[in-house]
């Protein structure tokens, strides 16, 4: 894994606090150009390799680099090319969204302020009001302005729709797209798997700071185990599906003689081939989804918990 | 330099200033307003203070050889040495302890990973602290010059604003000492803990080593009360040297907590 070709590359990172390891040897990889989902469960430490990421957290074993530079030592530079929206935003109280929005930008040495307005347009932020007035929404639409508003190379977003309205979801999942169209590498860490698979090319699973499964969703969904319904039209013996490649396992459906389920890891060919002379009435299959992913992982593998 | 931290620090706590400023005013006016009562009995209160033991003069603000119901034993002892130091203290510690207050809370989470390094973030919230407790030193040299002028005390008012300055810079002193323990834990407990120690412990090791009791003058050196040499600061009408002292306690304070913050994990909400 070399440093100069994500635009994130973790290597070996391991962070201990006391006795307890909130990651432990994580190595990964963002692509340039590429949302990437980070999922997992309360606690898995996705926020803590976040903050690793963003040298607020010293690595206890390991290293990050960040578009080729070294996290503990990236000067104002590096950090000027990032777009950070904590998973819990706190935000000062007696300041107008805008005025507070205004401030980072003077942080940053930026003219935001065309950029901030039509951000504000688009998500409808209260720009005027004072954040300690504002709803834990419109809070959050304060902190996506503040990750989007210098058009960062790198957008790292913890929980980014928590407490957002759907149609807010909508325009943030579009922010998003645009973002990564015009070359922003977006990692985007989230518990709510429907919103990464909706705007990710790639995923990594974490759990209790182990990356457990990395790659397209595509690939892993593909790789998942599936299951398939079928209907025939008189009772049918189980012992006639045994040794098919790749299916697990059979079953009959709902106490139902006639209605055999299938679950198999891989493609189906073989087991429609071996259907077709039996002349089912229906098959049903559900297409998987990131869902599945997840719970195939959690549940079904020897995952560390 | 655009310091637009340390700015919105400051603005954020503009009613917090005004509040803290009534009250200084109220207390100084309140306290020096009684002075003429004092001054006509004078001679009644020495003899009764004259029987107290020096440890107990020393802890109210008494002492150095001067008459507490002299304008400036009087001004010393009720207001420089006692009232506007708790005040003051009080005000700064608060303030200092804030910055690693909101670091616990995850107010400054954004700030960090800002374009600008660690200690300038923490540097910025110094100058925004130290400017208030100025700021409120200045209304307590106000109150104080008005109130003293109009109850009749002879005291000059360069002599009060050097008084002033030697009080703010103490205030500071303190506030770097808080400021420093939480640039090294992270935690305002911590820091309001040792910063109220350093302010209350100081303020009575140096009381009872002024009383020439002997364990508490080997310790004095701990105390940064032993810098802040308020009365001869009005009898001299000039600044002592003691207050380089205060200075490069501020100073060095401040700086390595620059330095310590850039060492450690930043805390989360």
């Amino acid at each position: 894994m070399g440093a100069d070709n994500g635009a994130v590359v973790v290597e070996g990172v391991t962070k201990a606090f006391g006795r307890s390891r909130a990651l432990d040897d994580v190595s990964l990889e963002i692509p340039v150009g590429e949302i990437f989902g980070f999922i997992g469960p309360n606690g898995s430490g996705k926020t803590t390799l976040i903050r690793v990421i963003l040298d607020l957290l010293r690595p206890t074993e390991g290293r990050i680099s960040v578009f080729g530079n070294d996290s503990r030592h990236m000067g104002t530079a590096a950090r000027q090319e990032i777009g950070y929206l904590p998973g819990t935003l706190t935000l000062p109280q007696r300041v107008t969204g805008g005025d507070y929005l205004m401030d980072q930008a003077a942080i940053r040495r930026i003219d935001c302020s065309a950029r901030i307005r039509e951000l504000g347009d688009r998500l409808h932020a209260e720009l005027n009001k004072q954040i300690g007035d504002m709803s834990l929404g419109h809070r959050r639409k304060i902190g996506l302005i503040a990750a989007f508003m210098h058009s960062p190379r790198l957008l790292i977003l913890d929980e980014p729709t928590s407490g957002l309205d759907p149609l807010v979801q909508q325009e943030f999942r579009a922010m998003t797209q645009e973002a990564r169209d015009a070359g922003t590498t977006v990692f985007l860490s989230s518990h709510i798997l429907d919103e990464v698979q909706h705007v990710a090319s790639s995923v990594a699973v974490v759990n209790r700071g182990r990356i457990v499964t990395a790659g397209r969703i595509d690939d892993l969904i593909a790789r998942l185990l599936r299951t398939l319904t079928v209907t025939f039209a008189d009772e049918v013996d189980l012992g006639g599906f045994t040794g098919i490649p790749h299916v697990e396992s059979v079953g009959y459906g709902n106490h139902d003689r006639r209605v055999v389920t299938f679950t198999l890891r891989g493609p189906a060919g073989d087991l429609l081939s071996h259907l077709a002379p039996l002349k089912p009435l229906d098959i049903h299959g559900r297409e998987a989804d990131l869902e599945d992913v997840f719970l195939d992982f959690y549940r079904n593998r020897d995952v560390p918990r | 330099m655009s310091l637009p931290i340390a700015r919105r620090a400051v603005t954020a706590r503009v009613r917090w200033f005004l509040g803290w400023s009534i009250g200084i005013v109220t207390f100084v006016a309140l306290t020096l307003g009684f002075y003429p009562a004092f001054e006509n009995e004078s001679t009644q209160m020495n003899d009764l203070f004259d029987n107290l033991p020096d440890s107990i003069k020393s802890l109210v603000g008494i002492g150095g050889g001067i008459d507490p119901f002299s304008s400036v034993g009087y001004l010393s002892s009720q207001i420089y040495a006692t009232l506007l130091p708790l005040l003051l203290i009080l005000a700064s510690v608060a303030i200092a302890s804030s910055i690693a207050g909101d670091e616990e809370h995850g107010l400054l989470e954004t700030s960090y990973s800002l374009p600008i390094p660690r200690r300038r973030v923490l540097l910025e919230r110094v100058i925004a602290a130290f400017a208030i407790s100025v700021g409120l030193s200045v209304v307590a040299w106000a109150a104080t010059a008005v109130t003293a002028t109009a109850v009749g005390l002879d005291v000059g008012l360069g002599a009060m604003a050097w008084a002033s300055v030697t009080l703010g810079i103490l205030a500071l002193a303190i506030s770097a000492i808080t400021v420093f323990v939480g640039a090294l834990t992270g935690r305002k407990a911590v820091a309001l803990s040792v910063g109220s120690v350093a302010a209350i412990g100081g303020y009575l090791i140096t009381s009872l080593a002024d009383a020439r009791i002997v364990f508490f003058e080997k310790i004095e050196f701990l105390s940064v009360f032993s810098l802040y040499d308020v009365l001869n600061v009005l009898v001299d009408s000039g600044p002592q040297r003691s207050l380089f002292g205060l200075i490069t306690v501020t100073v060095v304070f401040s700086a390595v907590a620059a330095v310590v913050i850039d060492h450690r994990d930043i805390r989360s909400a």
